[in-house]
């Protein structure tokens, strides 16, 4: 396994160039996300958000066609691995980095057993531990006090934005040190997406979280640090402090795009 | 869209068409009813003899259907028991395959002439199987219930492969990204995620193929299944089944009680696939009640 030592928790990009059945979609992508930010990616469609997020993971893979050249580092238990460098089984990657999509995919089975089966599958400690694991993930999200009575209630008839939460809380549950959103509002009304975007800033302090953003308004609320895409390269890429700088930016990527 | 589509057009057309498969359904089954419902007694069953002494006692009967009823039950376990698993696993290795290589190709095709084998074929193909057996290894061999249930097994097979297939290939995106995203395995979000969102449409691909098994008369026809023969004695034997007798009975009567007979044997057969049905229905409905309960 190949591992070395970066003396902080990021992910690191470095020199990262995807290709889709011949097309190319990122090129020379040189990125740092740290904790306790929130990164949002942002750019017009078809400039390889999804797949920049879908290569921090190697979910890109699922697909036919993609090929990667460059290397992704992702902070382990101690030492940072190598994602394309070989050795570092995928699933571990998957469960160290978490996703959430744009529309909330739970399980069409119970709340409770959206947790088990991850879970279980993924050697989630014993019966008490994964029960705990699931109840913390809930209450990180605020969804316990709603769904506390109704685990055993299919998870499909939670609203779209619980089912969100409940998406988040599901790989928060995994202990994952960074969550990838992938325009995680983009299907919720106001209030709900009011809500997550509550919770974005909340779970920044704990998580490397990196979140894809269709919406200006949106990055300019949540991001303390903007990337912007163009055609698969990084045109942009400035730290936000207040809010004022915020707008400035996002100004400036306004007028690029 | 021209005036002649319209929407309201269009509904009343599909209320229709609904009207119409719920009126053939029903007067099939009133049909059924009125000629043989009153038959449905332990007579057409077992004749002359006490029920008990059928089932428990061994004793043959000769003038009701039971034999017909053990044989078509029988039938419908041997080839179900053969087509369903290899159906299943084929039909996931086509689905998770992918676009696959060459050899899934030729096994779609294989899969695609298969369903398109009409059932008589197939039973010929079954005597032809065994007048070469005859010929070659086993001088001994004769159409048999054994027969009858690889040549069924084979003529259901494609059912099950495509209803596998297409149920695990038509969950949605979202649902077949979740378990690499959550960190499983291949294996383990087939296992614990796709197979069981699937559990429906694989359920009826099942469904059908016994409904297949127990109703066809073409493949036994030429496969050994004979008239008045009793219980099956064993998979090398002779054996009855319920829609053989019908066509018997209807085919040959001597007296418009034989005819009857016929009838009743129909509604026997009928609320035999009937209670298959239900009965995958009430298991499907407990599983999705255990996974409520289990943690």
């Amino acid at each position: 396994m190949i591992a070395r030592e970066f003396g902080g928790s990021s992910i690191r990009l470095e020199g990262l160039n995807v290709q889709a059945q011949g097309r190319t979609v990122l090129q020379d992508v040189e990125l740092e996300f740290a904790a306790g930010r929130t990164h949002v990616v942002v750019g017009p469609s078809g400039s390889g958000k999804t797949t920049l997020l879908r290569s921090i993971n190697r979910l890109n893979e699922l697909y036919p066609g993609y090929s990667v050249t460059g290397d992704v580092w992702v902070p382990g238990h101690g030492d940072d691995h190598s994602v394309y460098g070989g050795g570092y089984p995928v699933e571990e990657l998957r469960r160290r980095v978490g996703m959430v999509f744009q529309n909330p995919n739970v399980l069409p089975v119970t709340i409770r057993e959206n947790f088990m089966i991850p879970l279980r599958a993924t050697d989630g400690g014993g019966r008490d531990d994964r029960e705990a694991r699931m109840l913390e993930a809930l209450a990180e999200v605020q969804l316990l006090d709603e769904v506390r009575d109704r685990l055993h209630e299919s998870a499909t008839r939670l609203s779209g934005g619980q089912q969100q939460r409940l998406c988040l809380a599901r790989a928060l549950a995994l202990r994952p040190a960074a969550l990838l959103l992938d325009e995680p509002t983009a299907n919720l009304d106001f209030r709900a997406t009011g809500h997550i975007e509550g919770l974005i800033g909340d779970l920044k302090q704990r998580y490397i979280l990196v979140v894809v953003s269709h919406s200006l308004a949106q990055a300019e609320r949540i991001a303390d640090r903007v990337v912007l895409l163009q055609d698969g390269r990084v045109t942009l890429d400035e730290a936000v402090a207040t809010r004022d700088e915020a707008a400035r930016v996002m100004e400036e990527v306004r007028s690029t795009v | 869209m021209t005036r002649w589509c319209s929407p309201r057009l269009l509904v009343v057309l599909s209320w229709l068409a609904c009207a119409l498969v719920a009126a053939g359904v029903l007067l099939l089954v009133c049909f059924l009813v009125v000629r043989g419902g009153h038959l449905l007694r332990s007579e057409l069953l077992f004749g002359h003899v006490p029920p008990v002494d059928a089932v428990f006692g061994g004793q043959p009967v000769f003038q009701g259907i039971w034999p017909a009823l053990v044989g078509t039950l029988w039938l419908v376990v041997g080839a179900a028991a053969m087509a369903i698993p290899v159906g299943l696993l084929a039909g996931v290795h086509l689905a998770e395959s992918g676009r696959g290589g060459r050899l899934d190709a030729l096994i779609r095709l294989g899969v695609d002439l298969l369903a398109g084998v009409p059932s008589i074929i197939m039973g010929l193909f079954g005597f032809g199987l065994i007048l070469m057996l005859r010929r070659t290894l086993l001088p001994d061999a004769n159409t048999s219930l054994l027969l009858a249930m690889i040549c069924l097994a084979l003529l259901v097979l494609p059912y099950v492969v495509k209803t596998t297939e297409a149920a695990l290939a038509g969950l949605p995106p979202s649902l077949q990204v979740s378990g690499p995203a959550l960190g499983l395995t291949r294996w383990q979000a087939l296992l614990h995620i796709k197979l069981p969102a699937a559990r429906g449409g694989i359920l009826g691909g099942v469904i059908l193929a016994v409904g297949r098994i127990a109703e066809d008369t073409a493949v036994i026809l030429m496969t050994g299944v004979a008239a008045n023969t009793g219980l099956p004695g064993s998979l090398t034997g002779k054996f009855q089944a319920l829609p053989f007798d019908i066509y018997y009975l209807a085919a040959e009567y001597q007296g418009p009680a034989d005819l009857e007979r016929a009838f009743g044997t129909a509604l026997t057969l009928l609320l035999f696939t009937g209670s298959l049905l239900v009965l995958a229905r009430v298991v499907h409905r407990k599983l999705e009640l255990q996974e409520g309960r289990d943690s």
